[in-house]
C-alpha cells in the first residue's frame, strides 16, 4: 500500500442486540465489543471469523445500516455516527454493500434494468434515456449480456444474480463496498469467476473492500490485509502474506490448520484441532474470549482483557503470542 | 481394486419427468464402494451427485424415478425392493446423513429418543438397553455429558453437536454403508475438522464404508480414499485420491482444481471455466462438457465419450484418453 490513507476507521465500536430478559437484569447479544478498526483507501481488508462472531454485524455497522450502541466510525475524517438522514445521505452513497446470498438480495418482481437502475434514481438521474445508458453500460462491466435488460431475477443462475448484485453496488461509483460473503454460495468455477471480477472492478475504480469471508482461502487470494474476529472481539490484524505465513494469535493458527487443502499430500493423522464449541455471545467468558478453548491459557488470560499489541507491524490481541510461546 | 465390494451401483439411471421434458440427472453413473472405505462424489450443484445417494437410499419421489441400471447391497439387489422391505435396510444396512441437521432431526422430540427409535425399529431389545445403546453410540461419536444430552431437544443443541448426533443416528446399527451428503457445509472450519475427523474414526474403527457427497475438494483431498466426479449427471473422472490430485487428467478436474484459490500461491487473477452447467434438458448432442471446454474438437460436439481407462482405476471420459477398456459398463 503505497498511500495510507484511512478512508473509514471505527474507534471503541460496540453492538449490542437486546433479547429480552427482565427489566433489572436485561439480556444482551454482544455482537461487536470494542472494536477498534482501520480502512485504507484502495485496499481490501478481510473480515474473517467463524459464524456468530459478529463480522457481518460490525460491516453492516460500519456503513450504518445498523445503529451502533456506542463508539465512533469516521469516513473520510467525518463522524458519521452522530449524523442526520439528510446530511448522511451524501455519504450512504459513497458505500454500498454485495450480500451473500443472490437468491435473497434481488427483488423477485423487480428486473434487471430497475434493480440496476434504483440508486441511480433515489440519487437524482431523471433521465430515462442517460438511465438506460448507464445501465446497459454497469450490465457490460459485470458480464451481463444486454438482451436480458427487462429480465427478472428468477431468469438468472446463481453466479448471474451475484454480478447483478454487484452492478448495484457499483451505481454510484462509491469508494467503500462490504463484500457480504459474495461467493459463499457459488459454485467452485462460478466462484472464481465472481472473485476475477471483484478484483478487476477494484483496479478500475480504485474501490475499497471490506471482504466478509470464513473462507481463508478466497481471503488469501483476495485480500491486502486480514482481520481475524473472534466472539466480536478482534484476535489480530495484519498483512495477509505474514500472517498467513507465521500467525500470532493461536485462534488463528487453529483457523489455518483447519482448512481442508486441496491435496492429499498434505494430509496429517494427527492435526492439532481446536476441540469444544464456540461460546455463547449472550454470557462471553470473561478476559480474553478465547480463553475456554485455547489450550495455551494462562490464569490471566481468564481475568483481563488481552491488550492490543504490535509485533513485526501487526495488532494482536493476546497476552501470549505465539512467538514467546 | 481387489478388496469386497460392498455396495455396487452399476450403470445407474435415475431421470426427472418434468413438464418440460424428461431430465436426466442421473445418467449411466457407476461407483463401487469397498468395505471399509471413504468414497468421495464431487461436483458441482446439479451435477446429480445427491441424485444418485437418493436414488440408492430409495428416497426419489416424483417425479424422478430410477430408470435403469442396478444397485448391489451386498451381492443383494436394492433397486426395486418395496416400501417394506426397504425400511428393513435402510438405517440398518445403509444409512445416510444430510446437509442441514436442524431440518432432519425432529424437533418436538427430544434427540436421544430419536436415535433409540432407529434402534428399537431395527433390533430386539429392551427400551433400557437401547437407551444405554444410544448413550454408548453418543460418546462414540464425542458428544459431551451424553446422558444429559440424551434429553435435550434438537435446538438445544450447536450445529456441530446435532451433526455428531445425526451421525450417531447414522452408525448406530453398525451399517455396512453410510451416504453422508454434504455433512459439513453448514459448519464451521474448525467443527468441519472435527467431523472430518470423527467419519475417518469411525470408518477404522467399525468397518463402515462411506460415500461422502461434496462440493469441496479440499474436503475430498483430506479423507477420502477413492473420487468419483460428476458433471451434469456422469461420472468423468475417477481416481484413488492420490492418483486424481497428482496425475489429473480431464480438463474439468483440472480446471475445478486450478479454479480453486491455494493458501499455498497467490495469483493475479484466478483460472475460470468459462461459461455455465449445460441445461440437462438440452444437452450437447457430444460430451456434455464440450462447451465449456478449452481443448473441445468437432468430435466432441458429435459423440459421446465413455470412460476409458488409462491406468489402474483411472477412469477419464474424454477422448484423449480413448483407450480399449471401459470403465462405465454401458
Amino acid at each position: 500500500m503505497e498511500n495510507k490513507k484511512v478512508l473509514l476507521s471505527a474507534r471503541n465500536l460496540v453492538k449490542e442486540f437486546p433479547i429480552g430478559g427482565t427489566r433489572k437484569n436485561p439480556q444482551v447479544v454482544h455482537a461487536v465489543t470494542d472494536v477498534n478498526l482501520d480502512i485504507f483507501q484502495g485496499e481490501t481488508l478481510a473480515l474473517v471469523g467463524e459464524s456468530g462472531c459478529g463480522k457481518s454485524t460490525l460491516g453492516r455497522t460500519l456503513i450504518r445500516l445498523l445503529e451502533p450502541t456506542s463508539g465512533e466510525i469516521q469516513f473520510e475524517g467525518k463522524n458519521i455516527v452522530e449524523m442526520k438522514e439528510a446530511e448522511f445521505a451524501a455519504y450512504r452513497r459513497q458505500m454500498q454493500i454485495i450480500f451473500q446470498d443472490p437468491y435473497a438480495s434481488l427483488n423477485p418482481r423487480m428486473s434487471v434494468k430497475e434493480i440496476i437502475g434504483e440508486p441511480l434514481t433515489t440519487y437524482g438521474m431523471k433521465d430515462k434515456g442517460e438511465l438506460e445508458k448507464r445501465v446497459r453500460g454497469l450490465m457490460q462491466e459485470v458480464g451481463i449480456q444486454q438482451e436480458f435488460y427487462n429480465r427478472y431475477p428468477h431468469q438468472f443462475s446463481g453466479g448471474q444474480r451475484q454480478r447483478i448484485g454487484i452492478a448495484r453496488a457499483i451505481a454510484l461509483n462509491p469508494k467503500l463496498i462490504i463484500c457480504d460473503e459474495p461467493v459463499s454460495a457459488l459454485d467452485v468455477s462460478i466462484q472464481s469467476q465472481v472473485l476475477n471480477l471483484l478484483k478487476d472492478l477494484q483496479e478500475q475504480y480504485h474501490l475499497t473492500y471490506l471482504f466478509i469471508s470464513h473462507d481463508l482461502s478466497v481471503v488469501k487470494f483476495i485480500a491486502d490485509r486480514v482481520c481475524v474476529m473472534f466472539l466480536g472481539m478482534i484476535c489480530e490484524i495484519g498483512d495477509t502474506d505474514s500472517l498467513y505465513e507465521k500467525p500470532l494469535h493461536p485462534y488463528t493458527r487453529f483457523l489455518l490448520n483447519a482448512i481442508p487443502k486441496a491435496d492429499p499430500r498434505l494430509r496429517s493423522e494427527d492435526k492439532e484441532l481446536l476441540s469444544g464449541e464456540i461460546p455463547s455471545p449472550v454470557n462471553p467468558p470473561s478476559g480474553c474470549r478465547f480463553h475456554t478453548r485455547c489450550p495455551y491459557a494462562k490464569e490471566v488470560c481468564s481475568s483481563q482483557v488481552p491488550p492490543c499489541k504490535e509485533l513485526d507491524g501487526r495488532k494482536v490481541f493476546c497476552h501470549f503470542p505465539l512467538e514467546n510461546v | 481394486m481387489s478388496e469386497s465390494i460392498v455396495l455396487d451401483i452399476q450403470n445407474l439411471k435415475s431421470h426427472f419427468f418434468t413438464m418440460k421434458g424428461e431430465v436426466p440427472a442421473v445418467d449411466g453413473v457407476s461407483i463401487q464402494v469397498p468395505a471399509g472405505k471413504i468414497i468421495g462424489v464431487v461436483g458441482e450443484s446439479g451435477c446429480g451427485k445427491s441424485m444418485t445417494a437418493m436414488s440408492v437410499m430409495g428416497l426419489l419421489r416424483y417425479p424422478g424415478r430410477v430408470v435403469g441400471g442396478t444397485i448391489l447391497l451386498d451381492g443383494r439387489d436394492i433397486t426395486h425392493l418395496g416400501r417394506k422391505e426397504l425400511s428393513k435396510v435402510r438405517g440398518n444396512e445403509i444409512s445416510m446423513i444430510f446437509q442441514e441437521p436442524m431440518t432432519s432431526l425432529n424437533p418436538v422430540y427430544p434427540v436421544g429418543r430419536q436415535v433409540r427409535e432407529a434402534i428399537l425399529l431395527h433390533q430386539k431389545m429392551s427400551r433400557e438397553e437401547a437407551r444405554k445403546q444410544v448413550i454408548d453410540i453418543f460418546r462414540a461419536v464425542g458428544i459431551p455429558e451424553p446422558e444429559k444430552r440424551y434429553n435435550s431437544y434438537p435446538h438445544q443443541l450447536s450445529g456441530g453437536l446435532r451433526q455428531r448426533v445425526m451421525i450417531g443416528m447414522a452408525m448406530v446399527c453398525r451399517p455396512k454403508v453410510m451416504i453422508a451428503d454434504e455433512p459439513t457445509t453448514a459448519l464451521d472450519v474448525t467443527i468441519e475438522a472435527q467431523i472430518l475427523q470423527l467419519m475417518k474414526k469411525l470408518c477404522r474403527e467399525q468397518g463402515t464404508s462411506i460415500i461422502l457427497i461434496t462440493h469441496n475438494m479440499g474436503v475430498v483431498a483430506e479423507i477420502c480414499d477413492y473420487v468419483y466426479v460428476m458433471y451434469a449427471g456422469k461420472v468423468m473422472e475417477q481416481a484413488e485420491t492420490f492418483e486424481l490430485f497428482g496425475n489429473t487428467e480431464h480438463p474439468y478436474t483440472r480446471g475445478l482444481l486450478k479454479s480453486i484459490p491455494r493458501l499455498d500461491e497467490k495469483p493475479d487473477r484466478l483460472y475460470t471455466i468459462e461459461g455455465v452447467v449445460p441445461n440437462l434438458l438440452h444437452l450437447p448432442a457430444g460430451c456434455s462438457f464440450c462447451t465449456r471446454c478449452g481443448e473441445a474438437t468437432e468430435r466432441c460436439r458429435q459423440e459421446k465419450p465413455r470412460l476409458y481407462e488409462t491406468s489402474g482405476g483411472h477412469g477419464v471420459r474424454c477422448f484423449r484418453y480413448e483407450g480399449e477398456v471401459c470403465l462405465d459398463g454401458e
